[in-house]
């Protein structure tokens, strides 16, 4: 899970925001909380037991990555599935592994490169079982591996950020990175960490991303008309 | 996605808006200033709501990084420091690096027009008066972001630039933005010929050399306090 709740950090005490925050992440990525959903105050108060305040915080927060979709006084609802969405921001985390992967594997430590090892095992056989969900959890902790390498708090929340997108959809995949052999392109990749070649594995994730950044271009970007009507900043 | 193109005017949206971007404001300007503790009830009666679209605003500015929320202890606007600041150029310099890569092929006319008018007005006399336009470093990158039409991305870099244009604002000297004259020059000329590598390749170098030099400064100043 991309959340903060592993070894690194001694523990605290948990503020029912968070608590809240991840019952509904949880719910949502595991499908109990469908997309389209209408979430209402009540029901939510109810379900989880505790205020108001913690589940509107919550609920904030869950919009924040996309995960719910809020327009005041008319509904709160789980984001329906937004294919464009997806493809964005794989495109997107494709930037920050590449940079990830030519900056930290070079020294990158002993102990990274054994999670990178059973991560790609792991990746192995959900790939064989064909368990899409198991596979993209796999996914998204190999990859996160490389940003987590890095000792920059910025770069690790942005690409967990963007985690849900990928780990939600992931049965939708027709065919993960357009590629039918995903786990031996991952073992390349964890070798190259293993050799503390940066720019090969970078290469390497380039290339895994490239089609996800190529559908973008292909079939979500809209024509300059379009943009210079409709820009989205 | 999160950021709804169209969406229905609602009056209390647009008080947390308002309050939301008053702050901002004046914690990316300085006038509220780095480590300074903010009282709800002191916002509430200067913007003039009441606490709830205070909190909102908050929390929103505290998943920007520009305020921190202790519960039940305190909130103060984010003292800058450098490592932060590092890993938060380490995070945009390749994602910049990315969108002028992607996007320069696609650049129209008016995009470059936009952009000639962008670096006529970077000359080694502006630093002071471009610190403060919030709609140089923003605008500039926007002109990227919109030709690429990546919401996601356009989305991480309008939540994550402010934090750097704050530390702009509030760098010791103006040495970063001489140094990185150059690198910026050739990043638009190269954009304008619809060169991607090599203006990507020079948002590369503007971001080793200009960057460097602004998270430097912010490093030893940090010394000299301790």
């Amino acid at each position: 899970m991309p959340l903060p709740v592993n070894d690194t950090k001694p523990v605290e005490r948990q503020l029912l925001r968070d608590v809240v925050y991840t019952r509904l992440y949880e719910g949502i990525i595991d499908g109990t909380l469908e997309p389209g959903e209408t979430l209402l105050d009540d029901k939510l108060t109810a379900w989880l037991g505790v205020s108001r305040t913690p589940v509107r915080e919550a609920l904030m927060k869950l919009a924040d990555i996309g995960l719910v979709e809020m327009a005041p006084n008319r509904y709160t609802r789980v984001a329906p599935i937004d294919l464009r969405a997806i493809d964005e921001a794989i495109y997107t985390t494709g930037i920050l592994h590449v940079h990830a992967a030519r900056t930290g594997v070079p020294s990158m430590d002993a102990a990274t490169i054994a999670r990178l090892e059973k991560a790609s095992k792991e990746i192995k056989r959900h790939a064989k079982s064909k368990d899409l969900p198991a596979l993209g959890v796999a996914l998204n902790g190999f990859f996160l591996e490389f940003e987590r390498s890095l000792d920059n708090a910025v770069l690790v929340a942005v690409s967990e950020g963007l985690s849900p997108q990928l780990l939600r959809y992931v049965t939708v995949w027709q065919l993960p990175f357009d590629t039918d052999d995903i786990p031996a392109k991952i073992a390349e990749i964890s070798a190259a960490a293993k050799a503390r070649d940066g720019e090969k594995a970078a290469e390497l994730i380039r290339d895994l991303y490239e089609p996800a950044r190529r559908q973008f271009f292909d079939e979500y970007r809209r024509s300059d008309a379009e943009i210079d009507a409709n820009p989205i900043v | 996605m999160p950021v709804p193109v169209t969406e229905a005017v609602n009056p209390r949206r647009l008080i947390r808006d308002e309050v939301f971007a008053r702050l901002l404001d004046a914690i990316v300007d300085g006038d509220l200033l780095p480590g300074e503790q903010l009282f709800d009830a002191e916002i509430e009666k200067w913007v003039g709501v009441s606490r709830t679209p205070v909190r909102e605003a908050l929390n929103q500015l505290a998943a920007m990084g520009l305020v921190e929320i202790l519960p039940q202890k305190r909130t103060r606007v984010t003292p800058i420091d450098p490592v932060r600041l590092r890993g938060l150029l380490d995070t945009l310099g390749p994602l910049l690096e990315g969108v002028v890569r992607d996007s320069t092929p696609l650049l129209t006319d008016a995009d470059k027009t936009a952009l000639k008018e962008f670096a006529q007005r970077y000359t080694s006399d502006a630093p002071k008066q471009i610190k403060r336009d919030r709609l140089f470093t923003e605008g500039l990158i926007n002109v990227y972001l919109r030709r690429l039409d990546n919401k996601t991305l356009a989305r991480l870099a309008t939540r994550h630039l402010p934090e750097l244009r704050r530390a702009i604002n509030a760098a010791p000297s103006d040495t970063f933005f001489t140094i990185g004259l150059p690198a910026f020059h050739s990043a638009i000329d190269a954009s304008v010929a619809g060169d991607a590598e090599t203006a990507s390749a020079a948002i590369h170098e503007y971001w080793n050399e200009a960057v460097e030099q602004l998270v430097g400064e912010f490093a030893a100043a940090d010394k000299k306090d301790d």
